[in-house]
Formats: C-alpha cells, sequence, structure tokens
C-alpha cells in the first residue's frame, strides 16, 4: 500500500496533493432539550427514478427502528463530529522556494492553490465525510434509505466547500435525528 | 472547464503545499548487526506484509495535558495580539505532542515474508492510533478512532504486538467490510509462547498485554475505522468499544 500525495511540484498536482492544516475535528457544542414536535422536516416521499437510484450513494438518510430522538440527536452530533474539520487541504506553502525568491510567486501560489482545492480538496474532504458518517452511523446501527438530491439537500449540509453556520447545521442534524428516530421507511434499505 | 483549470493550476502554479500536522517520526532500530537495547528505553515491534507506516500515541499524563493547555492557551493569547480579530487560530492537536510515526523504509528484519519493525519510544502506555502517513493526511490514512488497542511498553523490554493486517493483504482471509464497505485493519496478536526469531532472537521480547481502547477524537481529521474484534481483548455491541477482560462499556 502506498502512499498518496506528495510534496513535489508537477507529481504534486498530479497526484492530488491533499496535505491539511493543524485542525482538530470539532465537537457540536451541547444542543438544549429540544422537543421533536418542534422540528420541521420535509416530506420524503417521491416517486423514484432510475437516476435517483444511481445517486443512492450520495444521497440517503438514516433510521434506526426503536430510537429516541434524543438517541439519534446525540448519535449524529457524534459522528458529525467525526466528519467535520477534516483536513483534506490544499493551502499555499510560504516555505516554497518560489514563493520566497519571486515577487509573484505568493500570488500564483495562492491562486493555484485555491484552485487545486477546489477541484481536489473539496471532493476528497466530501468524499471522506460521507465514508465517516457512514462508518460511525452505521457502527450504531442505523440503516440507510435513499433519496433524490432535491430533497435530500433540504435537510442535510456539504462542509467540504463552506461549512454551515453552527446553528444551521445543528438545525439539519435535527431534522436528521427526528426522520431517524420516526417510522420505519416503507423503501428497501441500502446495502 | 475543470481540465482548463486544472492545466493552468498545473502550468502556472507550484502546487507545494504546507505540511499537514506532522508527528515525530519514532526511533527506528534497523541495520543488520546485534541490536543493544537501551535500558531506559521501550521498545515495539510489530509486523506487516506491506511496508507502510502507523501512528502509535503514548497516552499523556495529567501534568502533561495541563502543560498542552497552558502551551494552547500562550499561543492563543499571542495570536489574538497580532490579529485581534482573527478566527483561523491553530494549533497542533494533544495527540500531535504524543506521537510517534513510523518510517516507511526503516526496516528492522524480514521474516516468514513480513517486514518486522522494531522502534525505540519512551516508557508509557501506547495505543495503536492509526494507520497514517508521517506528513498526513492522504486519502489513505485512518485513524482507528472508533475502536484499538492500549498497551503498555516497558523500559528494556521489546513489546511484541504482532502483525497489522492491512486491508489489501491477500495472505490471509479478510474480514467483513464496515459500513461504508472498506476492509478494517486487523491486528493478530503474536502465538504464544513467543518464539523469537532472525534479529529480535536473543533480545528480551513479550508479547504486548493489549487492552481495548474506547472511542477518540478525529483530531487529526482523517477517515476513521475501528480495528477488528480481537477475541479476549477486543469487542463491540454496536458501536461501543468492549474490553473482554472487564464489564467495562464506553459511552
Amino acid at each position: 500500500m502506498t502512499r498518496f500525495g506528495t510534496q513535489g511540484r508537477i507529481a504534486a498536482v498530479v497526484l492530488l496533493t491533499i496535505t491539511g492544516h493543524a485542525s482538530r475535528a470539532q465537537s457540536a457544542p451541547p444542543t438544549p432539550a429540544i422537543s421533536a414536535d418542534t422540528v420541521a422536516v420535509p416530506s420524503l416521499a417521491f416517486d423514484e427514478q432510475p437516476e435517483m437510484v444511481k445517486a443512492y450513494d450520495k444521497y440517503f438518510y438514516y433510521h434506526r427502528d426503536g430510537t429516541t430522538f434524543a438517541e439519534a440527536l446525540s448519535d449524529l452530533q457524534e459522528c458529525d463530529g467525526y466528519a467535520r474539520g477534516l483536513a483534506y487541504r490544499i493551502k499555499p506553502d510560504p516555505d516554497d522556494p518560489l514563493v520566497k525568491n519571486s515577487p509573484i510567486g505568493p500570488v500564483f501560489e495562492a491562486i493555484g492553490a485555491r484552485w487545486a482545492d477546489k477541484m481536489f480538496g473539496v471532493p476528497e474532504r466530501r468524499k471522506a465525510r460521507r465514508t465517516n458518517m457512514r462508518v460511525c452511523m452505521g457502527y450504531k446501527g442505523y440503516q440507510r434509505y435513499g433519496l433524490p438530491q432535491a430533497i435530500w439537500q433540504s435537510f442535510n449540509f456539504d462542509d467540504a466547500a463552506t461549512a454551515p453556520a453552527e446553528a444551521d447545521r445543528q438545525k439539519m442534524l435535527m431534522q436528521q435525528a427526528k426522520i431517524a428516530s420516526g417510522p420505519r421507511p416503507l423503501k428497501t434499505e441500502l446495502k | 472547464m475543470r481540465l482548463l483549470q486544472a492545466a493552468l493550476a498545473l502550468l502556472l502554479l507550484p502546487l507545494i503545499c504546507k505540511s499537514a500536522v506532522a508527528v515525530d517520526y519514532a526511533e527506528h532500530v534497523t541495520g543488520n548487526g546485534p541490536v543493544t537495547i537501551d535500558p531506559t528505553k521501550a521498545y515495539i515491534a510489530f509486523r506487516i506484509l506491506q511496508k507502510s507506516e502507523f501512528r502509535f500515541e503514548r497516552l499523556p499524563s495529567n501534568e502533561e495535558i495541563a502543560q498542552y493547555d497552558q502551551d494552547r492557551r500562550a499561543a492563543f493569547d499571542d495570536y489574538k495580539k497580532k490579529k485581534p480579530k482573527g478566527n483561523d487560530f491553530e494549533f497542533d492537536p494533544l495527540e500531535a505532542r504524543f506521537s510517534v510515526n513510523t518510517q516507511i523504509g526503516k526496516i528492522f528484519d524480514k521474516q516468514d515474508g513480513q517486514y518486522v519493525y522494531l522502534i525505540a519510544v519512551k516508557p508509557g502506555t501506547y495505543v495503536l492510533y492509526g494507520h497514517m502517513w508521517q506528513e498526513g493526511p492522504g486519502d489513505m490514512d485512518t485513524c482507528f478512532c472508533m475502536g484499538t488497542v492500549k498497551f503498555e511498553a516497558a523500559a528494556g523490554k521489546v513489546t511484541d504486538l504482532g502483525r497489522i493486517r492491512m486491508p489489501d493483504d491477500w495472505d490471509v482471509p479478510a474480514p467483513p467490510a464496515n459500513p461504508a464497505g472498506i476492509l478494517p485493519f486487523v491486528l493478530i496478536p503474536p502465538a504464544t509462547p513467543l518464539r523469537p526469531a532472525g534479529r529480535l532472537q536473543g533480545l528480551p521480547v513479550e508479547p504486548a498485554v493489549l487492552h481495548a481502547m474506547d472511542k477518540m477524537p478525529n483530531s487529526f481529521g482523517v477517515v476513521i475505522d475501528r480495528l477488528f474484534p480481537i477475541p479476549g481483548v477486543l469487542a463491540y455491541e454496536r458501536d461501543k468499544v468492549v474490553d473482554p477482560k472487564s464489564t467495562a462499556r464506553s459511552r
């Protein structure tokens, strides 16, 4: 098993250099007790189309029988803690000789790193977040059920490019928790 | 458009990226000659089929944690003096200060087709933290955040962990995949009684006394998983880490 990524120049681009910053995965602040009755969730009813099924690996929700709203929220917050603040980020290196020795180096470095992060870092963080949530929620015994992208986006967030405001994140986690602890879905769970 | 952006990035810009949180490399025992054991150091031995890098964390004392907190506060105060309105303060996680990474090329021996690594560390209680590269993260970095093992590494002793089976090892059957469809890492403790072979012969080698280690935060921001269960050592009830040697349960 070989290492992915390098500090070389062209090779770094080609090999999707994805290094990170000194970031500690943040835990969500404690949420005051809240009733699931006050949480509004969208309808999950939809007419399944083949193209939707193809995207179920990205768009799905969690559910576990016999779970309370409080338990589901606690689980989602814990798993979100594992999945946020991911370190796959491409940033300029101030110690790079080209940056140090050229008056325009820092500008190019910054622009290039921003492009590269958008093209390579963002998808990698998105993939890693999805993996961590699936691992964590899966070990907790939650099943997954597919959704069309539009419904998924109404109560889920993608923090790979820009993290949502904390209040918005917690609101969506509560929506996910209400669904995760609600009636058993009629559709077949995803494998 | 994406191709054009990639080409522009490639042509215009050197993509030297600032390193991620890098932990210290462990002190490796390599070479070919006789091994001298430093009585003040602890030694950890493990085997892998394919060369790679792993991270071990020494569990810090309360005093060491307090010192870390103090250093972090001081660094934050300095940051605020320079950038009163800044919100990008960074400080290496606690685990970085007390972790060491093995180094892929520093082989100690080769036995039965497996690479044996031997590192010298400060005596203490160690956690097999994850499959992580020193300057990670790369896409192959995995923290065993949801369950792993800890063990004592005593001064003047070689603590033999056994073999770490990596997900794509081909010589032993693969375990079931995790909920994301990824094969987990498996720690296979050494058979006892130990029969040290090769360069380990004649050294004070003892099998690691393994204990289940509770869940840990994903402080390095990498992909997470947990070690596959180890009979008598590490079990799970859903996501709760179970130590079969006690009735302890993680939260």
